[in-house]
């Protein structure tokens, strides 16, 4: 396993008229080979500034990024080679069909036997029968479709999957996410920008949180929900009252316990205590409908770590 | 190998592109005529074969450097206004392989009207080509001319985008214009004749003038001049190029 994307102090800003506006700001992260990985940050966070860096539509001010060892300015044609980028903003030439388009992007890649790659990656997205159709005709979903068997065409070793399910809807959006999952299942290294926390959490093994061109938070999901929240709060909805609060009380890491409606609220210092709630519940307890951990969202951890306060209001 | 498939990508898609594009077919189809006969019946009119030849000459000098020009812009235009730029420039095309790209589109263009400018004026205008070698001479520096020009409109649609469309557009005409396309550049006042004697298609028009006795030739300024033309393309294309990347222009165009 090598790293597949490395930046380090990555900073580009521009000028709109003459305000200068910082893009990213000391950006570093890596991407391990075979990860899917989440870049999550509101509209103009830096997202889509440095997936144009590490694509070489942009060039960077100051920092390192690297793709394979190779660096994306110095060894550009290289770098282009071996990635290539989903976009849920762009659009298709008009007029063209489906097949003609694979063959476009088949050349520009110099892709070898480019009929049979072709066929492979429709049946990859589920494309087969409309290869005669104009692209331009298509629904966004089946366009986003497209545009996952276009990038899919060379095999890339890095993906930037930039937004893939924004304007669709949940149907398609559930497709699109199945398929980047198994593009994650047969080791493809994805890049996956999106503004979307639940479609962070349900496709990215490590996130990075981006707001206002700096990585706030690196980790995994896990990782990054401890890094705002010290407690860890286990909710009973049970049938039992004060006299289980107490009990609960007296098992060991169990800092408090509250009745909150219907349900029991422990706080333990560790996860792990939940073995012994368990035993307790089980042993004489009241009837116990559920039990799950509370763990904030990463809505929650974006708002707190930001310090921000999206339209909540 | 790579070069090669790269750069016929954009052959490629610059005619699977013409079928739904009715200003792209029009340019091959329609365009070329409107222009020949709007000319031609007028000097049929006014009469004279010899001024005849010399308007003939000038229109397919004139579309030659047209379609060198108009397939490189609308290689990049196409792919503007249907919003995938970024898919082509994150691809491993290089400037050059696009460039090339579009000539050679562009030349296969004009060959298809050359060819049927050939057949009308024969038969209709009894016109004939008396010295090929000077003839495809002229149409290649005129041809050079016209991918100079290609390059200096992609440099000002990537500094300028869209707001140098139209520049783009009216470039050739223009500049085939000021070189004297089936008149003198005498017949312009000094600050334009002076203008005109600095563009490369001046002289390769003079060659087709030549031909039916109406111009000179001057192979030195022509060569020289070509070159300082190529040179300042293809410099200012790239500067224009890294002016848009370092901008970040490349990703938000379209």
């Amino acid at each position: 396993m090598s790293t597949a994307i490395k930046v380090e102090n990555l900073s580009k800003a521009f000028w709109s008229g003459n305000v200068r506006i910082q893009a990213l700001d000391g950006v570093g992260l890596q991407v391990e080979e075979g990860e899917i990985f989440g870049l999550l940050g509101p509209n103009g966070a830096g997202k889509t500034t440095l997936i144009s860096i590490l694509c070489g539509l942009t060039t960077r001010d100051s920092g390192r990024a690297e793709i394979f060892g190779m660096d994306v300015e110095r060894d550009l044609p290289k770098v282009q080679e071996v990635i290539n980028v989903v976009s849920g903003f762009s659009g298709v030439i008009h007029a063209i069909t489906l097949e003609e388009m694979l063959r476009y992007y088949a050349m520009l890649y110099s892709i070898p036997e480019p009929e049979e790659r072709i066929d492979e990656v429709l049946a990859l997205v589920e494309l087969e029968d409309r290869r005669a159709e104009w692209v331009s005709l298509f629904s966004a979903g089946l366009r986003q479709r497209f545009f996952l068997a276009k990038a899919l065409l060379n095999r890339p070793r890095v993906l930037f999957l930039d937004e893939p399910t924004v304007g669709l809807d949940v149907g398609m959006a559930v497709k699109i996410r199945e398929m980047i999952k198994r593009l994650g299942r047969e080791g493809y290294t994805i890049l996956l920008t999106t503004h979307n926390m639940f479609e962070a959490e349900a496709l990215c093994g490590r996130i990075a949180l981006i707001h206002k061109g700096r990585i706030r938070v690196v980790g995994t999901l896990r990782e990054i929900k401890g890094a705002i929240r010290e407690e860890k709060v286990i909710e009973i909805s049970t049938d039992g009252g004060a006299e289980l609060c107490e009990k609960l009380q007296t098992l060991e890491g169990v800092i408090s316990c509250a009745r909150d409606g219907g349900n029991v609220r422990v706080v333990v210092d560790d996860y792990g205590r939940m073995k012994n709630l368990m035993a307790l519940l089980a042993k004489d307890g009241p009837r116990v409908y559920s039990i799950r951990l509370v763990e904030p969202t990463l809505e929650e951890v974006f708002l707190e770590l930001t310090g921000e306060d999206h339209g909540r209001r | 190998m790579g070069a090669v498939s790269r750069i016929y990508s954009q052959v490629y898609k610059n005619f699977k592109t013409l079928r739904g594009s009715a200003f792209r077919l029009f340019d091959v189809l329609a365009w070329p005529y409107i222009l020949l006969f709007s000319i031609t019946l007028f000097v049929g009119f006014v009469g004279g074969k010899r001024y005849m030849d010399m308007v003939i000459l000038g229109i397919i000098g004139w579309r030659c450097v047209y379609h060198l020009q108009i397939d490189m812009v609308t290689s990049l235009t196409e792919e503007y206004w249907n919003n995938s730029i970024p898919h082509l420039m994150a691809s491993p095309i290089r400037r050059l392989e696009f460039i090339l790209g579009g000539a050679i589109s562009g030349a296969v263009k004009f060959l298809f009207v050359l060819a049927s400018y050939l057949v009308i004026g024969h038969f209709l205008y009894a016109f004939r080509v008396e010295d090929y070698a000077l003839f495809a001479t002229a149409l290649l520096f005129l041809g050079v001319f016209g991918i100079v020009l290609g390059m200096i409109s992609l440099g000002l649609i990537y500094i300028f985008q869209e707001d140098a469309f139209t520049v783009a557009f009216l470039l050739p005409d223009v500049l085939v214009l000021l070189s004297g396309v089936y008149y003198p550049t005498t017949v312009f006042p000094e600050p334009v004749y002076t203008l005109s004697q600095l563009l490369a298609s001046t002289y390769a028009f003079d060659l087709l003038k030549a031909m039916v006795g109406m111009g000179s030739v001057s192979f030195g300024p022509l060569i020289i001049l070509t070159l300082v033309w190529l040179g300042i393309g293809l410099a200012f294309n790239r500067l224009a190029y890294n002016y848009a990347r370092r901008r970040g222009r490349l990703a938000r165009l379209g």
